[in-house]
C-alpha cells in the first residue's frame, strides 16, 4: 500500500507550487464539459417527443436479488458488479 | 463483453476508469436508469484485488486523507474562481500523477431514488462505486445475467 503521509506531502508541495494562473491554465487546457459546451450556443426549441423516462418499465427482478456483500474471495479481493 | 471497458464519459466522477458497483443491486439499477435507449443491458461480476485501492468508504485513514486532499485542492481552485467539481479535482490529481499511484478509488453516495426505497425518506444504504485504474487487479470477469427493460 502507498505511504499516504509521503503522498500527502507530495500533494501539499504540488498545491503550494500552483499559482492562480497555473491552475487556471491547467483547467482551461482540459476543456471540461459545461452545459454550454454540451449544448452549444443555439436556441432551444420544444420538440414533441415522448418522455422516455416515464416509459421505463419497472422490473421485479430487483426483488429477487439478495444483497451479496459477503462474497469475499480472500481478505484483499472483493467481488464487484457492473452493468453495460 | 470479454473484458471490462474503460468509461470515457467526461463527467464520470473519477475520470477515465473502469467503474464497478459494490452491490449487484446498484449495478442493476444503473442498467435500468441508463440503458433505456437500448432497452437491454448485461450485468457482470469480477473479483478485484483491493490492497492498493484508496478506500474512502470503510478505511478511516484513507477517508481522512481523501477529505483533506480534496478540501486543500478546492481552496486552490477557488483562488482562481474555478468552481471545481469532484471530477475536476480527481482529474487534476491523476494528471499530476498523484491519485494514479492507486489502482483505484472507492467512493460512496446515498441512493435517494424514491422509486426504490422501502420506507419514504429512509435513506440508510451506502451506494458504493469503485473506479479502477489498473486493469491487472481485475480477475474472473464474467457475465452474471442479462435484462430487457
Amino acid at each position: 500500500m502507498i505511504d499516504l503521509k509521503k503522498l500527502e506531502r507530495e500533494i501539499d508541495d504540488l498545491l503550494e507550487s500552483e499559482t492562480e494562473e497555473s491552475i487556471l491554465n491547467w483547467y482551461m487546457s482540459k476543456k471540461f464539459p459545461t452545459y454550454k459546451t454540451q449544448l452549444g450556443e443555439g436556441e432551444f426549441h420544444t420538440l414533441s417527443i415522448p418522455d422516455l423516462y416515464s416509459k421505463v418499465i419497472q422490473t421485479h427482478l430487483i426483488d429477487l436479488i439478495d444483497h451479496e456483500y459477503e462474497t469475499v474471495v480472500d481478505s484483499n479481493c472483493v467481488q464487484y458488479s457492473m452493468a453495460a | 463483453m470479454e473484458e471490462p471497458i474503460i468509461c470515457t464519459d467526461p463527467e464520470a466522477w473519477l475520470g477515465n476508469a473502469i467503474y464497478f458497483w459494490y452491490s449487484l443491486e446498484d449495478a442493476h439499477n444503473w442498467g435500468i436508469d441508463f440503458k433505456n435507449s437500448t432497452g437491454y443491458f448485461e450485468v457482470y461480476e469480477a473479483d478485484i484485488k483491493s490492497d492498493n485501492i484508496l478506500d474512502t468508504v470503510f478505511n478511516e485513514t484513507h477517508y481522512s486523507f481523501w477529505l483533506r486532499t480534496i478540501e486543500k485542492a478546492l481552496k486552490v481552485f477557488a483562488r482562481s474562481n474555478i468552481d471545481a467539481s469532484l471530477t475536476v479535482i480527481n482529474e487534476y490529481f491523476r494528471d499530476k500523477k498523484k491519485f494514479s499511484q492507486f489502482d483505484g478509488i472507492m467512493f460512496q453516495d446515498i441512493p435517494m431514488n424514491k422509486k426504490r426505497i422501502v420506507v419514504e425518506n429512509f435513506y440508510y444504504r451506502k451506494r458504493i462505486q469503485l473506479g479502477v485504474f489498473n486493469i491487472n487487479i481485475i480477475s474472473n470477469f464474467a457475465i452474471r445475467y442479462n435484462c430487457a427493460i
